[in-house]
């Protein structure tokens, strides 16, 4: 007897019919959990699929929120959604989408006091974020609690992906060692083609429907990379090192503290976007900071499921989310960083502390 | 002397086209050295000022991630040349 309903038979009989997949398959789709770490130019479309295909649980990670410079490639979120969480307009869209599915939006930082946490319970895990600091910590949570990891990146016009398996398989620092976020470009530098995200988050959905329905996935020690300017897949071979930093003692995975809660976002021309990430869990009473706020600032305040938003003054912005995640989004050209962070920093201690 | 197969994508190398090509090299050094006065690859995209590989390149031997010139290469050994891509 079949656990789906007739319902679920007709939404999803262009993919049952499918030898691949089947009844069969899509009772494992139904009961699979899925994290989704990054809710951004790979996470929206990820999100999307696997919403779509069934997956009974997804988890949605991510403490930014919707802004104006995600709309080309973040098709997840619209004009009207900038300055609410990703998380939850994502959770909003992907009902809507399939009602029938359970969301579970967690505005929360990566931090080594929030990830094992973070991808607890869960069958596999699909990194989708833009930080290799916190794609290191994920890593590591993963590999402590044995779950497979799936690994998507892209950047300008070319894009990477593998899988990892527990003590099975090479896992990212042993393919990407020793990294920080300062080595690396970023998208609002660098820049990003729309269309490399979908292609990478395509093969990303392809190796969590294979974990999922039981199937060995195919990048295990392979890494695909893909560049569009030849249109190529490429497969190099990749191999476990005994040295590694993170798996070599698979018995003792070290999660290291997270200590930097300042944190310079997406900068250009001076002006910014800056991230306060506390260091220790937090849970902010919205309508008491609410208050607060008022006392101090006359100005409108915005509120919405897990944050709020407020003007500091003309071309200051601060969002604050129930997780204690600031973000502050500065319009005009910053000339003293370090003036900047300690008055953002002095403001949001008076905001949170009790 | 050792013929090595070479994998470079066309992000890292000077051409449009993505290189795979064979190499007769004895270390990583001279490898790299051949790759650069063939004009595959300028030395800039694979060095730092300070002489070194750069921290965000990935130097694969057989598969195994090892940045280091001094790595002795055999008849039939896989190099490959990656960026780390961090990026979502
Ligand atoms: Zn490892």
């Amino acid at each position: 007897m079949s656990q789906l309903s007739d319902d679920e038979i007709q939404r999803y009989s262009r993919q049952i019919v499918l030898p691949e997949i089947g009844v069969e398959g899509q009772e494992l789709i139904k009961r699979s959990k899925v994290c989704i770490v990054g809710i951004g130019g790979l996470g929206s479309p990820v999100a999307q699929q696997l919403a779509g295909l069934g997956v009974g649980h997804l988890r949605l990670v991510d403490r930014d929120i919707v802004s104006l410079t995600d709309l080309h490639r973040q098709h997840l979120f619209s004009t009207k959604d900038i300055g609410r969480t990703k998380v939850e307009v994502a959770a909003e869209k992907l009902s809507e989408l399939n009602p029938s599915i359970n969301i579970e939006p967690l505005p929360v930082p990566i931090a080594h006091y929030t990830v094992e946490g973070i991808v607890d319970g869960m069958d596999v895990i699909v990194d989708c974020m833009d930080s290799i600091n916190a794609r290191y910590l994920v890593n590591r949570a993963c590999l402590k609690k044995r779950i497979p990891y799936v690994y998507g990146a892209a950047i300008q016009t070319y894009g990477t992906a593998f899988t990892v398996l527990p003590n099975q398989s090479a896992c990212l620092e042993c393919i990407y060692p020793g990294l920080n976020d300062t080595d690396l470009p970023r998208c609002a530098v660098a820049g990003v083609e729309p269309s490399i995200l979908s292609i990478v988050a395509g093969v990303q959905v392809s190796e969590v429907l294979r974990i999922i329905t039981k199937k060995r996935p195919l990048l295990i020690n392979d890494l695909l990379f893909i560049e569009l300017s030849s249109l190529s897949f490429d497969h190099i071979k990749v191999k476990r090192r005994n040295e590694c930093e993170a798996c070599g003692d698979i018995q003792n995975i070290i999660i290291p503290r997270t200590e930097n809660s300042f944190e310079v976002g997406c900068a250009r021309d001076g002006s910014g976007v800056y991230f306060i990430t506390p260091t220790s869990p937090k849970k902010l009473d919205l309508a008491r900071l609410s208050k607060k706020i008022k006392q101090m600032n006359n100005g409108r305040i915005t509120k919405s499921r897990f944050s709020i938003a407020f003007n500091v003054e003309k071309g200051i912005r601060l969002n604050i989310l129930e997780t204690g995640v600031c973000i502050a989004q500065v319009e005009f050209p910053i000339l003293d960083q370090r003036a900047i962070q300690s008055r953002l920093t002095t403001l949001y201690n008076a905001l949170t502390s009790n | 002397m050792a013929i090595v197969e070479v994998f470079i994508p066309s992000v890292i190398s000077n051409s449009k086209e993505k290189a795979r090509i064979k190499v007769d090299a004895k270390d990583v050094k001279e490898l790299l050295f051949l790759l650069e006065k063939d004009g595959i690859v300028e030395r800039n995209r694979l060095f730092d000022d300070s002489g070194k590989i750069k921290k965000f390149l990935n130097l694969y031997v057989n598969g195994k991630r090892q940045n280091d010139l001094e790595i002795q290469l055999n008849d039939g050994d896989e190099v490959s040349i990656l960026p780390s891509v961090a990026g979502g």
